[in-house]
């Protein structure tokens, strides 16, 4: 069905081209799954968005072929090319929350691929596709203008509601007349699946579709795309950076490196028999759990808690404004449509000089509301309770928005000197010298934008702020959750060593249970606003108590 | 969405209140003696102490205050000093005809760039687009009284497609009226109109960039699908409140525009009252002012809650 032969990709908006895919090749049949591996910036992503058609910019060359039925997609007309764009290929993007136009409701969105192209499959035309050019188009105008019938408003809905049904939605009456921000991300996510589902396209490409989820919810989303596979006999394209998931769901895998093809493979001969050394590394990094990581340095805790959270409670204020005049059931309909910002309840927890803890739990948990309260962002008169604690400092999961994107990283270093009371020029170069070396940044980073930064030198430009007001507390919310697996590896191993060696206190927050064995000595698991289990790593991961926390290692580990 | 306005009509009665009251103390704490400047200097203590007493200014100014405040709604402002008539017959009049400029000026504001900007985003790069944009240069750069006085040599002088200064009233003849007007309403929309191209142009730009729309074109929308269908309403937000502010703006400098083109309108009446000090003139413009930019806000919030589901939620 797919052949993709010597697949090029070169960018040319800087004054030499610069190959950003070179030489990929694979084959895919009518209903097989194929998994695109590699962190970003190996070109998979790249890939996937040239073989759906959606590189429209006149800077980016691709020569090679992509083989559609054996006719070359990349030799077709645009108007070819979109008659098979949500009729035969279906595309499901990374973040649904930006994927969908906010002020448009679902159902409408869901429907447009049908609204695209009528009933009629006009993707047959793609066999004009050898004939002359212009002739090829001329006929297509005109076939396409008398062949097209409309749906009428009442089918569109009827087949919208019945693909939101076919993704597993809960009640898609309601979904198809939701906003995208009145859902939650896993719904979105398969709110996204049913609009590029509608049309029964023969490849669905998945382009990292659980990447922006929780644990629990991605679990989900791919047993949904293994049923739509099994059920559909769609061929899915499967990109991710995760090779747990990959492993899950895909025959054949490919891995990426920078543009290149390093491996290519049905899933057992890779996960099982990996010949490169890259490959080999990547699953490394994804198998940690039952086995023992980095050395057992026991003694590095000192038993002095720096941080003390005592019964403390925060609730965030009810939302009434002037002349809220809501009443009754109606205002009770109202608040179950929104996501609840529920707080937190009597939460205890003491973090030791030189103690690692991780906090787990589900989006909504309230553990960045914990973090923020422990900070001094959150929290102030209406919470009850007490936290004591040295001077905290925060990392942010979003590195990208944490930075203001018009100073350089230089200025935002200085700035941080200066609020902690450093104003002399010579010992302010000296501090961020030494932080630059803490963090491993070259000092040619100083006069770079955070923009010009990958998400894992933004990460450590955000640590070296935090060290260099001297906290003796850093609370970590999701520091690598946004991150590539090779990358949050080293962002992790730089948080060890900063906590070995200064004794740090850190909260680590994740929902991602793989890295929180990684790092952390102890682990608190949160659910609904409240600590329902705390133990010693080993203990809770071999030994859970909570029917929740089995829940989440389940999903983990799956 | 009915809760939500009513909500809104609340809140700003309430700014509007805070408003009445800062104007009415100002303007009773700042110098001078509206019953000395009606009488003129030479006037004995006793005749001004008596129209001080007629006119009211000695009672205490909570009363004053509440006095006029209560009146408001009733349409009464109060008896303007100089002219010895109720002010709201003075200006009365000069409401429609600064009304109607504005209605006009924005009706053109919109007209033109809306499409235009749709247009110039849409065929980015091309020759039109970059002769839009040199022209949009030109205007945003001119102030509008120069751009009246251009209007008027050109069209009036030249052309004789209007004659300057012949300035008929609504009440004569609503068309002639009507057509006195096109000239004032284009000078006052022009700087506004390039200004609203450049934001459209550069909003849709910026919102066709965004993920929804690679989702659109995986669909196989065209260009043009893309943009009708999901970018202009994202797009169109800032705009509106673009708009709203536009149209605050031209209440005032809707005042020079009337020196401009000799229009008898509220800016000419707010200018001879404050130089006689007839406070209760200036009191009631200024007011009046500040009611159409609160009512213009308001409409602005209702049209973008009817745009952004978003907004609706806060």
């Amino acid at each position: 069905m797919l052949e993709v032969k010597d697949l090029k990709i070169e960018f040319f908006d800087h004054s030499k081209p610069e190959t950003a895919v070179r030489d990929v090749d694979f084959t895919m049949k009518e209903g097989e799954i194929v998994g695109l591996v590699g962190e970003s910036g190996s070109g998979k992503s790249l890939t996937a968005t040239a073989i759906a058609g959606l590189i429209r910019r006149g800077d980016v060359k691709v020569s090679g072929e992509i083989l559609w039925d054996s006719k070359n997609l990349l030799k077709a007309s645009r108007r070819q090319m979109r008659a098979l764009q949500g009729e035969e290929i279906g595309f499901v993007f990374q973040d649904p929350m930006t994927a969908f136009s906010p002020v448009h409701k679902i159902g409408y969105q869901v429907e447009d691929a049908l609204r695209v192209h009528g009933k009629s499959k006009n993707a047959a035309d793609l066999n004009n596709v050898a004939s002359a050019e212009g002739e090829a188009s001329e006929n297509e105008k005109k076939a396409g203008k008398n062949d097209k019938e409309e749906y009428s408003r009442e089918e569109l809905k009827a087949l919208a509601i019945q693909a939101l049904k076919d993704a597993e939605l809960p009640d898609p009456e309601r979904v198809y007349n939701s906003y995208p921000f009145e859902l939650s991300g896993g719904m979105r996510q398969r709110a996204m699946i049913a609009s590029a589902m509608i049309s029964k396209p023969r490849l669905l490409i998945a382009d990292e579709p659980t990447t922006a989820l929780d644990v629990t919810v991605q679990a989900e989303i791919i047993k949904l795309l293994q049923r739509i596979n099994k059920e559909d006999n769609t061929a899915i394209l499967f990109i991710s950076h995760d090779l747990g998931l990959v492993k899950k769901l895909c025959s054949k895998v490919l891995v990426l490196r920078n543009g290149d093809v390093l491996e290519s493979g049905s899933a057992e001969e890779i996960f099982e028999n990996p010949k490169d050394e890259y490959t080999k590394k990547l699953i490394a990094a994804n198998v940690v759990i039952g086995k023992e990581h980095g050395e057992a340095d026991e003694n590095h805790i000192i038993e002095e808690p720096e941080c003390v959270v005592t019964d403390y409670s925060f609730y965030y204020p009810a939302r009434k404004s002037f002349g809220d005049l809501r009443i009754g059931k109606k205002a009770e309909a109202e608040k179950s449509r929104q996501p609840e910002k529920i707080g937190i309840t009597d939460i205890r927890l003491t973090v030791r000089k030189g103690e690692i803890v991780g906090l787990v739990g589900e989006s909504g948990s309230g553990k960045s509301t914990l973090a923020k309260c422990i900070v001094g962002l959150q929290g102030g008169k209406s919470a009850t309770g007490s936290i004591t604690c040295g001077k905290a400092r925060m990392i942010f999961q979003d590195t990208y928005s944490a930075l203001n994107p018009k100073m350089k990283v230089g200025r935002l270093l200085k700035e941080a000197l200066v609020l902690s009371g450093i104003k002399d020029k010579e010992e302010q170069k000296k501090e961020i010298q030494k932080i630059l070396d803490e963090v491993e940044l070259s000092e040619e980073f100083l006069e770079r934008f955070p923009a010009e930064l990958s998400g894992g030198q933004r990460q450590r430009v955000g640590i070296a702020l935090a060290l260099l007001q001297k906290p003796t507390l850093l609370v970590a919310d999701e520091p690598v959750s946004a991150l590539d697996v090779a990358i949050s590896e080293s962002i992790l191993a730089l948080l060890r060593k900063i906590s070995r060696k200064y004794h740090m206190a850190i909260l680590f927050i994740s929902h991602d249970l793989r890295t929180v064995y990684h790092l952390c000595d102890r682990v608190c698991v949160m659910k609904q606003g409240r600590i329902v289990e705390e133990a010693e790593k080993e203990e809770l991961y071999t030994n859970p108590k909570e029917e929740y926390t089995k829940v989440l290692l389940r999903s983990a580990l799956e | 969405m009915g809760k939500y306005i009513v909500k809104k009509i609340a809140s700003l009665s309430l700014t509007l209140i805070a408003v009445s009251f800062v104007v009415f103390f100002l303007f009773s704490v700042i110098p001078g003696d509206p019953a000395v400047s009606k009488l003129g200097t030479n006037a004995t203590p006793e005749k001004v102490e008596a129209l001080r007493e007629e006119l009211g200014l000695n009672a205490p100014f909570m009363v004053r205050y509440f006095k006029w405040l209560t009146g408001i709604p009733r349409g009464d402002f109060g008896k303007s000093y100089a002219y010895s008539m109720p002010v709201s017959k003075l200006i009365g009049g000069k409401l429609m005809i600064n009304g109607t400029l504005s209605l006009m000026a924005i009706l053109i504001v919109v007209g033109i760039s809306v499409p235009v900007g749709v247009y110039t985003a849409k065929h980015t790069g091309g020759l039109l687009d970059k002769i839009i944009t040199v022209i949009n240069q030109v205007f945003m750069a001119f102030p509008p009284f120069l751009l009246g006085l251009i209007l008027t040599f050109v069209f009036g002088m030249v052309l004789k497609l209007f004659s300057p200064g012949a300035y008929v009233g609504y009440d004569v003849s609503f068309a002639r009226f009507f057509g006195y007007l096109i000239c004032p309403a284009i000078a006052l929309a022009l700087p506004k109109t390039a200004m609203c191209i450049k934001l459209l142009r550069t909003n849709i730009l910026e919102e066709a960039k965004k993920d929804y729309a690679k989702t659109a074109y995986s669909k196989g929308n065209n260009t043009t699908g893309l943009l009708y269908k999901y970018v202009l309403k994202n797009a169109i937000m800032p705009t509106i409140t673009f708009v709203g502010m536009v149209f605050a703006d031209m209440i005032a400098s809707g005042i020079v525009i009337e020196q401009t083109f000799g229009i008898p309108g509220l800016g000419r009446s707010l200018l001879s009252a404050i130089s006689v000090r007839d406070y209760p003139v200036v009191e009631a413009i200024v007011m009046l002012i500040a009611f159409g930019i609160v009512i213009v806000s308001a409409l602005t919030d209702v049209i973008h809650a009817i745009v952004d589901p978003q907004v609706r939620e806060e």
